[in-house]
């Protein structure tokens, strides 16, 4: 595998290098942004859980360019700079970092809150799901703090088991949500957009960042029931057809004629949890395991003898479970059933077949 | 073979389910059993059409009444079923998650479909049956000892082993869906005031945001559930329960803590603390509600320490006691040690922290972090805190069990895939037990520092008395050590005598003598030395004086190897210059006091620059022996090329270069040729050993792969390579162990590796500095040695036990990797003299699935680049992994099955499966193989799989084979195959069409033609959606993209079928496609399917060698053109695809 390799299987991994972008999530925004048109008239916008910031490159371009547009980046790690981009280092579920946000826009609430975060994914998909669920509640939050009547707030979901009480948890906020999955989102990953438009928050709603929101919970049979108690989110695919997909791979030579030059990546991160992991690992510093075969060597009459022959097992069957009947495990069959083990631990052999 | 299990199940004393009728065994398999249309081969979906819908005509209903439903449940409660990909649906892969499985079976299906059909509209509100999971395969995500009992949680399923200190080890029995749709995180068991869990215990088991409590107990030694609560679900995630005598503290995933009644499912108090962030991990520590104190981990890396019980009123939010930070990364676990005031912390920053913090019931103390431990090369899950050790695990799949003071004493390698999700620890019995997210389960063993009864050892030979320096090594037996001088002096060595004795001394073998001690327990007590003049000497051990000397060759002795028949026949081969094997045969006298030694043959090696052999064995029952060669090529010669053979015409087989002089001219040197030649099987690098076993024979190599090869017709076949362990590129040698697996022996960088390719662990590793170095190696059941000269010295490592490793595998795991494929091949009746017991309660069982193991033989394929050969015993609910093909380089997407039948054909009653199995995945990678599935009774499932792999093909082989590539960009993309259909041709000796869908866009069509002859699959035909209308083939429908450019993305899809309607026959002079009228791919991009009509193609196909449309023209039942398919490949290098 080259270094080209990367660049051959994603497509907008290699493109986002080349624009500039830190990561190629930034397609993702853009590619939202042409099926919603979520920066119409947007001056002041706010990136939660913004690094490595390829979100808050593309608000910064977007609202940037029309005057009087401001972003603020939100993250709890730290993240390079960037021009035109406020960088708050803070906790999104403090009330504090939610005022810091409205003394940067002087006051005035912002129109469009985003946020693309996601933990880093453990495999476990309930684990995953609902730390990513979490993650959005904290975001609706302290979105709820920040957002002006009519904004909007768009977050990663990660469409699980749960989603359901995700999506009539944000109806309870926003007039409109809508599901989403742009183009340059891989088919594989469970991934997509909530793009909830119309911040319209149920009356008497006091934003409270104190208690934090939990998501709904079912009914016992809340996701069997179908017709109109059911919320049925519409799901919408977006990005032009014609874009490129994100799960093919493309020869490195595109249509348009030029030349293919590696480009490095844009913003390695910046201390990354498993930093100092690395370093030792570099430098052999690791732990190692401590083999008696690599202890100082000795002499073979030093060597205590004998040595202890180690415990060994068998594996039986599985037992037959049958109701009332007689255990068969008495010593007499399982002697029969693996003749060596009874009493003589160190005859029998790894795991034999019965 | 159905009326022998009909006999059986009617005297079968197992209830029946209610109200089933025994409709006995009616119909072939295929037809009782139904798979999912979602994992049938495509083939199926012809006949299967009608499976979903009402059944037509009443043959059809008929069949459907005495057919047992298996079907894949409705969308998950759990999140475990497919992800739908886009909008269409891939329905031949199971995007299974992480390691699963899952079969769903209808249960309690009462009456006929076609009654419930006609039903249907009086009972309005028919409530339709519930599907049951049969068997899942998940990360085991909990593990718990209960006394001397493990209990597992696999996804909502608790199972149930005994650890017996006998040392038998036994799955008891599967809990089905204890918690529902949740997945198990966690048990914990209330401490009984006794503390005595042997006979009952009490067990809240918990995960996501669900908690039951159940009474489990062991009368009678079985297991039985006496009580189980409720399904209580709580309002947010569940991280630590803890037993405060009758009720359980619970705390919460944003920082609160809940005493809760867990009979009666009642919350009692909440405390939230007053930070309510969300944590990734908590430790409740304390046995009331006083003393409750948590340790909570929040996603800010802190560690936040507070007492509920200091709320004064209920919802009072508790401010936190100590903050403590250290940790760059989210904390996954922790473990506390009351006795010592210890607390661990794994994290995401790949280390473990040892904090010294008191009782941490008492607030306000002292927090002293005492250990940083660096040693997983990934994030660490799990850690645990023993009284003398800490036990952690993580990503990186290794279990390291590090002493208080921060060492690691020993590593626990052999789970794969994602790592390794729970650990449970035996004190008493000193077992680590670790569960894996590829759904294993093993247990190891404890040994603490330095006393593994393993190790090194110098044995002493420098002295005054000995002059000299060592030359060679080797092991007669496993107690008896040889060694030679570079003064010609032969030593010996006892390991139970421990002291050197000298057996004789030659002049001739100084400075250049090879030693090589006779094979068999104890060696026969003979080894032979070889010098650099052509001499050999024979010496029996005992009786040194006796040894006898033979000189065979004008010139160096190469090498030498002996070949031993049972107890009959005893073979030395001796190779000397230009590729002459000198064959002797060695025999003793019945006094045992002399030998004698007589030169039986000679053979003569293909030409090649480093002309000799290095390995020999008897390939039973003794006709032929099989040698490997210094260049790598694996060959078979005749062991007794009789004087009659000679006599008669073309004897001297095939001995080209028998007067060619380059053995000085001497006509008798002349040897015997060999009859079979696998060339270069191994490499440049050479065969490095030949064993014969079960009608196999395995060579290795220094390439780091393994061979298995069968003798067919006097010919070398190979059946199957594999791959050794990651880094391991020189294989030694191959051992057959007792339990019926083998171990592979290696030298990896500069240690010398056993390496058990079934378990994935290195079950000795011995630095000894490289494989170039005279080694030896011996192994029994009762122990293994490994002997290698350093500093002028011999080193012996011996371990007990031989060459297994005493840790035990309580559950094999599956693919470590996201299962990307799973294909049916079909079933197997084995008679009861196969009966695997079951462990499943029969209450609920169907006809049909009692009795005689029905087995259902699965394909599946992984991320993890495996094919496994599943066997899923109805009986059981277990799953078997009969073999896993290690081929492919990388991620395998696809697999298809075709050409299903039995190993006797039709007519023999048999029970048996064969089938040829097509895999496809990263690399643009294809691997073709036959797999035959045969009753076994010596495995745990009862059956065997035999693998031969016929061909492979890769897109980009051309480009291994470019010099400079190092310097230049490859342009073309990484194409990986994404989807996979077959359609078999009606033509004798014809393969059958493989469509594979690219995700460089492109549909490739291949026809596996000549694949029997094992030769490499001729690609045929791309489709390529970019370039508009591809070439010889007609678009049937396609949508054209919204603008123009680069539209096209990736083929998730394809499929064939044929349609005698749909499409008129067009070309008549077709003759490959003629009795299938016409045949589409459909390969969908995403959102939008495309149609391919095959027939129009396949009259325009370009042949190679031939003109456009030579097919098309060739009369009936000619052979197809051979096609020298990679070829097509070379020629094109850049832009396959656009072509």
């Amino acid at each position: 595998m080259g270094r080209t390799s990367k660049d051959k299987r994603d497509v907008y991994y290699r493109l986002a290098k080349e624009n500039g972008w830190r990561a190629r999530s930034a397609f993702k925004l853009l590619q939202l942004d042409e099926e919603f048109q979520l920066f119409k008239g947007v001056t002041r916008a706010v990136d939660l859980c913004a690094a490595p910031g390829s979100w808050s490159q593309v608000l910064s371009q977007k609202i940037g360019g029309q005057g009087s547009g401001q972003v603020v980046a939100v993250d709890l790690q730290a993240m390079a700079p960037l021009p035109g981009v406020t960088q708050i280092q803070g906790d999104i579920t403090q009330l504090s970092t939610a005022k810091e946000i409205i003394q940067h826009f002087e006051g005035c609430p912002a129109d469009l809150v985003v946020c693309d975060g996601a933990p880093d994914v453990t495999g476990l998909h309930d684990v995953d799901e609902y730390m990513q669920a979490q993650l959005l509640l904290a975001a609706l939050n302290i979105a709820t703090h920040v957002l002006k009547p009519g904004g909007c707030f768009v977050a990663k979901i990660f469409r699980g088991r749960d989603v359901t009480l995700l999506y009539s948890q944000l109806r309870i906020f926003f007039s409109s949500v809508l599901c989403a999955k742009p183009k340059s989102s891989r088919n594989s990953s469970i991934e997509a957009f909530a793009v909830c438009q119309g911040y319209d928050p149920p009356e008497g709603f006091k934003p409270d960042l104190s208690k934090p929101l939990l998501d709904h919970s079912y009914d016992p049979d809340f996701n069997q029931l179908d017709g109109p108690t059911r919320i049925i989110v519409p799901f919408v695919t977006c990005g032009d057809l014609s874009a490129y997909d994100s799960d093919r791979s493309y020869p490195l030579d595109l249509q348009d004629g030029s030349e293919y030059k590696y480009t490095p990546p844009t913003q390695p991160p910046i201390a990354p949890p498993y930093q100092e992991a690395c370093v030792l690992k570099k430098t052999g510093r690791l732990a190692k395991e401590i083999r008696p075969q690599d202890c100082p060597i000795s002499r073979a009459d030093a060597l205590s003898q004998p040595l202890a022959a180690p415990q060994r097992h068998t594996q039986l069957a599985p037992e037959v479970w049958k109701w009332g009947s007689e255990p068969i495990s008495t010593p007499a069959q399982c002697a029969s059933i693996c003749p060596q083990s009874c009493g003589l631990g160190a005859e029998i052999l790894f795991p034999a077949s019965q | 073979m159905y009326r022998s299990h009909a006999a059986r199940s009617n005297k079968t004393t197992r209830p029946r389910g209610a109200g089933l009728t025994s409709t006995g065994w009616a119909g072939g398999s295929e037809a009782r059993r139904s798979w999912p249309p979602a994992a049938r081969a495509p083939r199926a979906s012809r006949e299967g059409a009608g499976e979903d819908g009402p059944s037509a005509g009443p043959a059809n209903r008929e069949r459907d009444r005495v057919r047992r439903r298996v079907a894949i449940g409705p969308p998950p409660p759990g999140s475990l079923l497919p992800v739908a990909k886009g909008s269409v649906c891939n329905a031949a892969c199971w995007r299974a998650r992480p390691v699963l499985a899952r079969v769903r079976r209808l249960s309690r299906l009462c009456g006929s479909r076609s009654d419930r059909r006609t039903n249907m509209d009086a009972l309005g509100d028919y409530v339709w049956p519930r599907a049951t999971s049969e068997l899942i395969l998940l990360p085991v995500t909990g593990l718990e000892c209960v006394g001397d009992r493990l209990l597992a949680g696999e996804g909502p399923d608790v199972l149930v082993y005994s650890l017996d200190f006998a040392g038998h080890l036994r799955m008891m029995k599967r809990v089905q869906s204890l918690l529902g749709h949740y997945l198990i995180h966690g048990f914990r068991v209330r401490p009984e005031p006794s503390g005595d869990t042997d006979s009952e215990a009490m067990v809240a088991v918990f995960g996501s945001k669900g908690l039951r409590v159940v009474k489990i107990g062991w009368g009678e030694s079985r297991f039985r559930e006496l009580w189980r609560s409720g399904l209580w679900n709580m309002s947010d995630w569940i991280w630590d329960v803890r037993w405060l005598e009758g009720n359980v503290a619970l705390a919460l995933g944003h920082n609160s803590v809940v005493l809760y009644d867990p009979v009666i499912g009642c919350l009692l108090q909440e405390v939230p603390c007053t930070d309510r962030c969300t944590l990734s991990s908590a430790c409740l520590i304390g046995d009331t509600w006083k003393e409750l104190t948590i340790v909570a981990g929040a996603v800010s890396n802190q560690l936040l320490v507070w007492y509920p019980a200091a709320a004064l009123t209920t919802n009072k939010p508790v401010a936190p006691d100590r903050r403590v930070s250290g940790h760059v990364g989210v904390i996954f676990s922790m473990s506390y040690l009351q006795s010592k005031g210890l607390l661990a912390t794994a994290s995401e920053d790949r280390s473990v922290r040892l904090w010294k913090v008191g009782d941490l019931r008492v607030p306000g103390g002292r927090v002293q972090n005492i250990g940083h431990c660096f040693g997983h090369s990934a994030r660490v899950w799990q850690v645990k805190l023993l009284e003398n050790y800490l036990i952690s695990a993580g990503e990186d799949c290794v279990c390291l069990v590090w002493s208080h003071e921060g060492e690691i004493l020993q590593a626990f390698r052999g789970h794969q895939g994602r790592g390794i999700r729970a650990i449970a620890a035996h004190e008493r019995q000193a077992w680590v037990i670790t569960g894996g997210d590829d759904s294993g389960i093993r247990l190891w063993h404890l040994v603490g520092r330095g006393n593994s009864g393993l190790g090194v050892s110098a044995l002493g030979f420098k002295s005054r008395s000995r002059s000299g320096t060592l030359k060679a090594v080797t092991l007669a037996g496993s107690w008896r050590l040889l060694a030679v001088t570079d003064t010609g002096t032969l030593y010996l060595y006892d390991f139970e005598v421990k002291c050197w004795e000298q057996l004789l001394e030659d002049k001739h073998f100084q400075s250049y003598c090879l030693l090589e001690a006779a094979p068999g327990p104890e060696g026969f007590g003979l080894c032979a030395m070889a010098s650099g003049e052509g001499r050999i000497k024979v010496v029996p051990i005992n009786t040194p004086a006796a040894a006898v000397d033979r000189v065979l060759f004008p010139g160096k002795v190469h090498s030498l190897s002996w070949a031993l028949r049972g107890y009959e026949e005893l073979l030395l081969l001796a190779s000397g210059p230009g590729g002459v094997v000198a064959c002797l045969e060695i025999s003793a006298a019945p006094s045992g006091k002399a030998i004698f030694v007589q030169e039986r043959c000679r053979y003569l090696l293909p030409p090649s620059k480093q002309r000799w052999h290095t390995c020999s064995a008897f390939l039973p029952p003794g006709d032929f022996l099989v040698c490997g060669d210094r260049r790598g090529s694996v060959l078979l010669f005749p062991s007794r090329p009789g004087p009659l053979k000679e006599l008669g015409a073309g004897g001297k087989a095939g001995a080209p270069g028998t007067g060619d002089g380059s053995d000085g001219g001497k006509s008798d040197v002349a040897g015997w040729g060999p009859v079979s030649t696998l060339h270069s099987l191994h490499g440049k690098q050479g065969v490095t050993s030949v064993t014969c076993h079960g009608g196999y024979v395995y060579t290795t190599g220094r390439d780091g792969a393994y061979y298995q090869l069968l003798v067919r017709g006097g010919q070398l076949q190979p059946v199957l390579r594999q791959k050794s362990c990651r880094g391991m590129n020189w294989v030694a040698g191959l051992r057959m162990v007792p339990d019926g697996s083998m171990v592979i022996l290696g030298f990896h960088a500069n240690e010398f590796v056993v390496w058990s390719p079934r378990s994935h662990e290195k079950l000795h590793i011995v630095n000894c500095g490289g494989g170039h170095r005279s080694w030896a190696f011996s192994d029994t059941e009762a122990a293994m040695a490994f002997a290698y000269l350093k500093d002028g010295d011999v080193m012996l490592y011996r371990a007990l036990g031989g060459c297994t490793r005493p840790h035990v595998i309580l559950r094999e795991g599956l693919h470590g990797r996201e299962i990307t494929c799973v294909k049916r091949v079909g079933a197997i009746t084995l008679g009861p003299e196969f009966e695997v017991p079951s462990f499943m309660q029969p209450d609920f069982l169907e006809p049909g699935s009692e009795g005689p193991g029905l087995i259902d033989i699965v394909v599946t394929c992984s991320e993890d680049t495996t094919v496994c050969v599943l066997a899923l015993p109805t009986a059981t609910g277990s799953a078997h992994a009969l073999t896993a093909v290690c081929n492919h380089i990388s991620s395998v997407r696809a697999v298809a099955v075709w050409d299903v039948g039995t190993p006797g054909g039709a007519q023999d009653p048999r029970p048996g499966l064969t089938a040829r199995v097509v895999s496809a995945g990263g690399r643009a990678e294809m691997h073709c193989f036959s797999i035959m599935v045969a009753p076994d009774p010596s495995t745990p499932s009862g059956l065997a799989c035999h693998v031969m792999h016929l061909s492979s093909h890769r897109l980009d082989e051309y480009w291994d084979r470019q010099r400079n590539r190092h310097r230049m960009v490859k342009v073309d993309p990484e194409t990986r195959y994404m989807s996979l259909a077959v359609c078999e041709l009606d033509r004798p000796g014809l393969g059958p069409l493989v469509a594979a869908a690219c995700s460089d866009g492109a549909v490739r069509l291949f026809c596996l033609a000549g694949l029997w002859a094992a030769s490499a699959a001729p690609w045929l035909k791309t489709f390529h959606h970019k370039a508009g209308c591809p070439q010889g083939a007609l678009p049937l429908r396609t949508r054209p993209p919204a603008s123009g450019g680069e539209s096209w993305g990736c083929v998730y899809y394809v499929c064939i079928w044929e349609s005698l309607l749909l499409f008129p026959r067009i070309d008549p002079g077709c003759s490959l496609l003629a009795s299938r009228e016409a045949a589409c791919v459909q390969c969908s991009h995403g959102r939008q399917p495309a149609f391919w009509d095959l027939t129009t193609c396949w009259t325009r196909l370009p042949c190679p060698g031939a003109s456009p449309g030579a097919w098309a023209s060739l009369p009936a039942g000619h052979p197809l053109p051979h096609c020298p398919g990679p070829q097509l490949w070379c020629q094109q290098p850049g832009h396959p695809a656009h072509t």
